[in-house]
């Protein structure tokens, strides 16, 4: 029995097939039509989604070598996310439904990115997860696949989000967090000491200050000296800021996990991939004798294999939806699995 | 054209405007619609609607001789339903895809209620384009269906009202932005001129008057295309 898993919440086109046991096939076709815009562009995203559904979905099953008397569901993402790239793929799965006379299997992207560990490995249950990218910044507490509970979330951007939109006060190209990581990796964390947000506060997260005191930070160098400014002191900058996002990140992390007492730790989402929350999650888990357990980079940006993985989960549990599947571009509690 | 589409059964598929409707023509030529109208519905009825059409009739997708989709211009949202939609229905099927030019449609709908020889030379058809503007295109009424006077314009609310004014029927999911114009609100134009939309838009409407309109007209409206690579007509190109 294999699912097809279907993706496309954001700039990505996505299919794969798994078949519990491993992934047969994960084809993605990104999206470049954004860059000298400086973010995703929706009704672009939509339509290069319009554009690749197809050939994405066919390259998948001729790699997973099955056909579609092989396929039992169709799982697809149906939110958090942009509502006309959520409709492409929604759309065609339910079209592609209806043609094989296939059960459509409805995915929260969060979930799936929780589960997106399991393509490689089974973590120990029950664990805490931290999904991290530029759209979500939530801790889960999971005690088995499909049950799980929010223990914390951001209350306006997300860590990636504000790893973006500081690297454009820097003067970045979008996206900006890959390279403020890479400059990072050179740079001294402690050359400016930017806040830290609610660190007192429970599990709950907020990104928007820290944004806001980089903009003043820099507002105070003279306009005609920033260029240079910048220009000298980048590298130290980048390392300063991802130090202040990740201590928050950790030290919630860390919270959780001593709140649970669970012994494995998962990290996911597209900001799982930088080096300095890397480095202190291990640190972390050392000292808390938990296992960590961080997706392979291609798994932790957006993809199918992850969905195709959740949707497996479903099928087991026999959770099929209907062909009144709708899109939610806001992340939805009655929609997420608990 | 393939002439399956004339002998076997061909689905059509209507979301490019408030009005989610599915139409199923059996090879006996007799049309069956599900529809429904309003904002929010097409993400979710569209493929109830196959689905019920389908199974009523114990028919799978490949049993079909065509599928048809309404093809734009209008809502952006409704357009990407249908589109996507068609793309996961005939994924790797040899059923063909046709798109008939949503405005076409509407006047295809309009030449089956009011082009009788004579009565009228043609019509103009409007789609809410929103703001104040309308999609609108204008059409000369022939025996075996409709050709296009003009190109898909977007006008203002204005403009196309002096259009309905001088006489001219003025039809599609755009009247009820005409109607609340003041000269619409002031009631100056005469009723027997406005076709309401239920009668002029709809998937039914595209399935019928390809069964009277064979010929060179409907050629021109309903163009076969690679499902693969069918794009809506947005008309704002990006």
């Amino acid at each position: 029995m294999a699912v097809l898993g279907i993706e496309s919440s954001c700039d990505e086109t996505a299919a794969a097939v798994y078949d519990g046991t491993r992934l047969l096939s994960s084809v993605i076709a990104s999206q470049t039509d954004h860059i000298d815009f400086g973010g995703i562009v929706p009704e672009l995203a939509s339509r290069a989604h319009e554009r690749v559904i197809w050939r994405t979905v066919a390259k998948a099953l001729s790699d997973s070598g099955l056909g579609r008397e092989d396929i039992e569901a169709i799982a697809v993402t149906e939110g958090p996310g942009l509502m006309g790239s959520l409709l492409v793929g929604l759309c065609f799965a339910k079209g592609l439904a209806i043609q094989w006379n296939k059960p459509v299997i409805g995915v929260n992207h969060i979930d799936a990115h929780i589960y997106a560990t399991y393509i490689d490995e089974k973590p120990q249950l029950p664990f805490v997860s931290l999904v991290v990218s530029g759209g979500h910044t939530q801790i889960f507490h999971v005690t088995r696949p499909l049950q799980h509970k929010l223990m914390g979330q951001t209350r306006d951007d997300a860590a990636g989000e504000a790893f973006d939109k500081i690297g454009k006060l820097l003067g970045l190209a979008y996206p900006a967090g890959p390279q403020i990581d890479r400059l990072a990796r050179e740079g001294d964390p402690s050359f400016y000491d930017f806040p830290r947000a609610m660190m007192k506060k429970g599990l709950d997260f907020s990104f928007s200050g820290l944004k806001t005191s980089v903009l003043y930070y820099l507002r105070d160098v003279p306009e005609q000296e920033r260029p240079a400014f910048i220009n000298e002191h980048l590298r130290d900058l980048c390392a300063s800021i991802s130090a202040a996002i990740t201590d928050v990140l950790i030290h919630k992390l860390r919270q959780a996990v001593r709140k649970t007492g669970v012994k494995s730790v998962i990290i996911a989402g597209g900001v799982s991939a930088n080096s300095m929350l890397r480095e202190k999650a291990r640190q972390m888990a050392l000292e808390l004798g938990a296992s960590l357990h961080i997706p392979h980079p291609k798994y932790c940006t957006d993809n199918a294999a992850m969905i195709a993985v959740t949707g497996w989960f479903k099928v087991r549990e026999g959770m099929f939806d209907d062909l009144q599947l709708r899109p939610y571009a806001r992340f939805q509690w009655d929609r997420a699995i608990r | 054209m393939d002439a399956d589409i004339l002998t076997k059964p061909v689905l059509s598929i209507e979301t490019a405007t408030p009005v989610c409707s599915v139409a199923l023509r059996l090879a006996d030529g007799s049309i069956q619609e599900l529809r429904a109208e309003g904002k929010g519905v097409h993400s979710e009825q569209t493929f109830v609607f196959i689905e019920r059409l389908l199974a009523r009739e114990k028919l799978a997708v490949a049993d079909l001789g065509g599928v048809i989709v309404s093809a734009g211009p209008g809502s952006y949202t409704g357009l990407r339903v249908a589109s996507s939609a068609v793309k996961g229905l005939l994924f790797q099927t040899h059923v063909p895809l046709y798109a008939c030019q949503t405005l076409g449609a509407i006047a295809l709908g309009v030449w089956q209620e009011a082009g009788l020889p004579g009565s009228f030379p043609g019509c103009d058809t409007v789609i809410d384009a929103r703001r104040n503007h309308l999609y609108h295109q204008s059409w000369r009424f022939r025996e075996d269906g409709v050709e296009p006077e003009s190109d898909v314009t977007v006008r203002e609310l204005e403009e196309v009202m002096e259009r309905w004014e001088s006489g001219r029927i003025v039809a599609g999911t755009g009247m009820e932005r005409l109607k609340k114009t003041e000269a619409g609100v002031a009631g100056k134009v005469e009723k027997p001129r406005e076709l309401p939309v239920s009668k002029v838009v709809g998937a039914a409407h595209i399935l019928s008057a390809l069964g009277r309109s064979s010929g060179e007209p409907a050629q021109k409206l309903i163009k076969k295309v690679a499902p693969e690579h069918f794009e809506p007509y947005y008309y704002t190109g990006l």
